[in-house]
């Protein structure tokens, strides 16, 4: 699914930022200077797990086999931000 | 002598079954070479051999793992790689573990053992074609190197051992010595005997991982690493980052002792642990490095402890809740390597600057390490069960912790004394 147009996502202690259509989550928070942990980039240290309260976050669906995150936690809603792509505005609770 | 049809002599070589089973003999005793360093580490009292073993094993790790690929590709797959292996060889690696002193445990892997292994190195170097078997040339070929570089380094542990040490430790010598000799060597193509289980070092029972880490009797006695109170300068927080830094060898030798704690995980899980564990000493040394360029003496100056495994033990965790415990420290620390980088370069102390980088970015791999392993044993389907084991191995440390300050058990007194008197002597000096 193609995104056209940017969206916003709002974290839970109440920091907001834009992601570009195709743009990783994490690296659209950096851009902006929020402060989201992080640390491997590569969706491997889950340092980045974030659990999307509402909208609509996916993992780039090339890479989601090779992430560490089971699935039982993404159909809770958890998401590694550095692996992400947003397709809606959303709300996130870094952290687990 | 034998002639091809042509006449012509040819050359005595291994054929793919005899080369593959050399080498998976070799991988074998790489594999328990490196459990055995892993696993005694936490018990090891020489600190050059405390400092250096965790390269050693790691490197083992890395030619085991070469080793095995290198079996598998021949007749791939061959499948018995991990089973099936000569219960002679076997039954001489298992014995050194159980090596009662430093110096028989030190002589025992590294004037017995591994000038056996370098030898046997060496003569299929010789044996080997050059084409057919390149691939296994170039393999052995790197690990001679490495082995070439750090037996140097292990008779440099020897040298360190006390002379009577090293006299009371020759009938273990001996014994392995004969151990080898009956099971026809490394390569297991000499004469064969029976194993010397009449030899007074024979029949001693298996090593048990201790659950204290061993330090250095000179060094004073000390129960916690981290001053009780938070720093409130810059040459406070310096000191007290690096002496925590310095304190990480525990983070080494607990993993170690996983090698033999949980022997039944896949073989991922023991190169992961290798490299895990080196990590962490390489994170002391740099903490180390520090505080000798500071003028504060180790275990003097310092206080040189185990504390977190000594919390998971004294309040009845075991292995499980030791690896949950480090992935626990693990998972905040990114958050925490961004700050404090930012904050020893702002204070112009770019060395620490630079080691919290390189710290930071070792835990990326640990995180990983520690949630796959975590996941393989808890179950994949239960992220609730792991995170509640993480939980409870923090609140083990947490809890212990606070009780040795609140029973003033944590001797830190007369370290907090020579800790400002350093920091005090550096301010004088313009």
């Amino acid at each position: 699914m193609t995104v056209m147009t940017a969206v916003t996502i709002r974290t839970s202690d109440g920091q907001a930022f834009e992601v570009e259509p195709g743009e990783i989550v994490l690296d659209a928070a950096m851009r902006q200077g929020v402060d989201i942990p992080y640390s491997c980039r590569s969706g491997t240290c889950r340092t980045c797990l974030s659990k999307v309260l509402s909208g609509r976050i996916e993992h780039e669906a090339e890479y989601a086999d090779d992430l560490m995150i089971g699935p039982a936690e993404v159909a809770e809603g958890f998401r590694l931000l550095c692996s992400s792509l947003a397709y809606e505005d959303a709300e996130v609770e870094p952290g687990w | 002598m034998t002639t091809d049809t042509f006449g012509n002599y040819v050359e005595p070589r291994h054929d793919v079954e005899a080369s593959s089973g050399l080498l998976k003999r070799l991988y074998l005793v790489e594999r328990e070479q490196m459990r055995a360093l892993a696993a005694k580490h936490i018990a090891i009292e020489l600190w050059s051999a405390k400092n250096g073993m965790p390269r050693h094993w790691w490197l083992a790790s890395r030619h085991a793992d070469s080793l095995r690929n290198r079996v598998l590709e021949l007749r791939y797959p061959r499948r018995d790689v991990d089973k099936d292996h000569d219960r002679g060889l076997s039954g001489f690696l298992g014995e050194l573990a159980k090596a009662e002193t430093d110096a028989e445990f030190l002589l025992g892997i590294y004037t017995v053992l591994r000038p056996a292994l370098i030898d046997a190195y060496r003569a299929y170097l010789t044996e080997a074609d050059p084409i057919a078997d390149a691939p296994s040339i170039y393999a052995i070929e790197h690990i001679l190197f490495d082995e070439e570089r750090t037996q140097p380094e292990g008779e440099g542990f020897i040298a360190d051992l006390a002379e009577a040490d090293v006299a009371a430790a020759q009938p273990w010598v001996d014994y392995l010595g004969q151990y080898l000799t009956s099971i026809g060597g490394i390569a297991g193509d000499g004469e064969r005997a029976d194993p010397p289980l009449d030899h007074p070092c024979a029949n001693r029972p298996a090593y048990v991982v201790p659950e204290k880490c061993v330090r250095p009797r000179e060094f004073h006695p000390a129960r916690v690493e981290s001053p009780g109170r938070p720093p409130e300068n810059h040459r406070e927080q310096q000191v007290w980052y690096a002496i925590d830094h310095a304190n990480e060898v525990w983070a080494a030798e607990a993993p170690g002792g996983f090698m033999v704690q949980m022997p039944h995980l896949p073989w991922n899980f023991y190169t992961d642990v290798a490299r895990w564990s080196y990590d962490e000493m390489r994170h002391a040394q740099l903490g180390a490095r520090r505080l000798k360029a500071w003028g504060f003496e180790m275990g003097v100056d310092y206080p040189m402890v185990g504390d977190p495994v000594d919390a998971i033990y004294e309040m009845g965790g075991g292995p499980l809740e030791l690896l949950a415990l480090l992935y626990y420290f693990e998972k905040d620390a990114p958050a925490h390597r961004m700050v404090t980088k930012k904050e020893f370069g702002a204070m112009d102390d770019t060395d620490t600057a630079i080691d919290t980088d390189y710290d930071w970015a070792d835990e990326a791999i640990h995180l990983k390490y520690g949630f796959t392993w975590l996941q393989h044993i808890v179950g994949a389907d239960k992220p609730d069960e792991l995170k509640a084991l993480v939980e409870r191995a923090g609140e083990m440390w947490n809890t212990w912790l606070a009780e040795r300050w609140d029973k003033e058990e944590d001797l830190y007194g007369p370290y907090m004394e020579r800790i400002e008197a350093r920091i005090a002597a550096a301010a004088s000096v313009p």
